[in-house]
């Protein structure tokens, strides 16, 4: 199928059937692209709200995720089935942003900001102004943890995973995830304690 | 002993998100009753708050939307397999296994040197005696290192020896002679029959003389060293004196 099509069918989403999960794995692994879109089409946005959550920066979390699933459409012959597919994607694209993070701490650049007005758009002025305060704080509480600690505060709190996937995602045992989970959460306890402490 | 409580709980209470009645009893009684645990407890509770909120206004998409997913370099790197890396690879090998299998079939079997052992022989110098004594000869060729290396077995080309050092009474002593020049000798004699009344006198018979007819004979000692500067000059000798005429 022609490249062009095939991004125009999947940016419209002109996909109506109704396929199993492994039916289009099997797919992609012959090479067939339009079933990778559709697998892009529904794990992207938990992919890009990881990556997001770990490197905090829109533009980066989108690079990252298509870089993400480029390594998944890549590799994709080396997936077992052991874990759910979206939990694969994810711990490649938390993998991705915890580099991304490490590389970006020895080479340090100047944050991209997030839009202000677009999801607050239909807010009133002060309540958009006060999310936008808690958003910034949270990010910053968040930025000071180290990566592996973002990647199990994000994985747990923002995309819900329970213990176990968690572990599949960060290639780890259970008990070493929740052992990750209490420092991560125990810094970030004390680190918004001191900036909410400070703005209240 | 209450710190090391208070520590345990702690780590019950940064890991519960949702019921306390999911807590251990001991940490439940322990909640009750220390108020350092119970500040700890509010505030975990007010951070997962705001990691919740902070969650729930994370984008699912980049502000500008989504861009297309490019596969276009991905789909021209899958066309073409390990397998089809690998084939020049593996015809260069089989080539250099089968040339290799080749060479060591043509070479001599008493023959071990190599063409790396050939290149690193110092070249014998030619004999001082054949230089001095005979008329220049004709330098060969230097062998590049496209000639094919000579097939005949060489004194030269032969791999250098490492030999142990035989007992003094196995080693072969080697008389070295001096080359001589080209030396032609011509014996020249009319076929003449011996005196048959030489035996007949019943006197002693000589051994000088023999007994056979001589036919001339031409003999080189050594072949001319090059066809295009033949010998100087034949030394005649006659075979026997009588047959040149001489008076006995």
């Amino acid at each position: 199928m022609d490249a062009q099509v095939w991004e125009w069918r999947v940016a419209t989403g002109e996909h109506s059937r109704q396929e199993g999960e492994h039916q289009l794995i099997e797919r992609c692994r012959a090479g067939d692209m339009e079933a990778f879109g559709v697998l892009w089409q529904q794990h992207r946005a938990a992919v890009f709200r990881s990556i997001l959550g770990v490197v905090g920066n829109t533009q980066d979390a989108e690079d990252l995720t298509q870089d993400a699933f480029l390594r998944a459409y890549r590799a994709i012959e080396s997936f077992r089935g052991e874990a759910q597919l979206r939990t694969w994607l994810i711990r490649i694209g938390v993998h991705l942003a915890i580099d991304h993070v490490k590389r970006k701490k020895s080479h340090p650049e100047v944050p991209l900001e997030w839009d202000v007005g677009g999801a607050y758009a239909d807010i009133d002025p002060h309540t958009a102004a006060e999310r936008n305060e808690l958003r910034e704080t949270v990010r910053k509480a968040i930025d000071a943890l180290p990566p592996h600690h973002r990647a199990v505060i994000v994985l747990r709190d923002v995309e819900g995973m329970d213990y176990t996937e968690m572990a599949q995602a960060l290639g780890c045992s259970v008990g070493s995830v929740k052992l990750r989970l209490f420092r991560a959460r125990r810094l970030l306890k004390q680190r918004l304690e001191v900036l909410l402490g400070g703005s209240r | 002993m209450s710190w090391l409580f208070c520590q345990l709980a702690e780590y019950y209470l940064a890991l519960c998100e949702e019921d306390i009645d999911r807590l251990p009893a001991w940490v439940r009684r322990h909640l009750r009753r220390c108020l350092r645990c119970q500040e700890v407890k509010v505030a975990y509770s007010r951070t997962r708050e705001a990691m919740l909120r902070y969650a729930q206004h994370l984008p699912d998409s980049p502000p500008h939307g989504w861009r297309p997913l490019s596969l276009r370099a991905e789909m021209k790197r899958r066309v073409l397999p390990w397998k089809l890396t690998l084939l020049p690879v593996a015809t260069v090998a089989i080539v250099l296994a089968i040339f290799s299998l080749w060479e060591r079939g043509t070479r001599p079997s008493g023959e071990v040197s190599t063409v790396p052992q050939l290149a690193r022989e110092v070249p014998v110098a030619p004999p001082k005696a054949l230089s001095q004594a005979g008329p220049p000869s004709p330098v060969a060729p230097p062998v590049t290192g496209n000639d094919k290396p000579q097939k005949e077995p060489s004194r030269q080309l032969a791999a250098p020896v490492v030999a142990k050092p035989a007992p003094a009474h196995l080693t072969p002593v080697v008389v070295r002679r001096p080359l001589e020049a080209p030396h032609t000798v011509i014996a020249s004699q009319t076929a003449v029959q011996n005196d048959p009344h030489a035996g007949e006198d019943g006197g002693s018979q000589t051994t000088l003389e023999p007994l056979v007819p001589v036919q001339p004979v031409l003999a080189e000692a050594h072949p001319p060293v090059s066809p295009v500067q033949p010998p100087e000059a034949y030394v005649m000798q006659a075979a026997h004196p009588a047959s040149t005429g001489g008076v006995e």
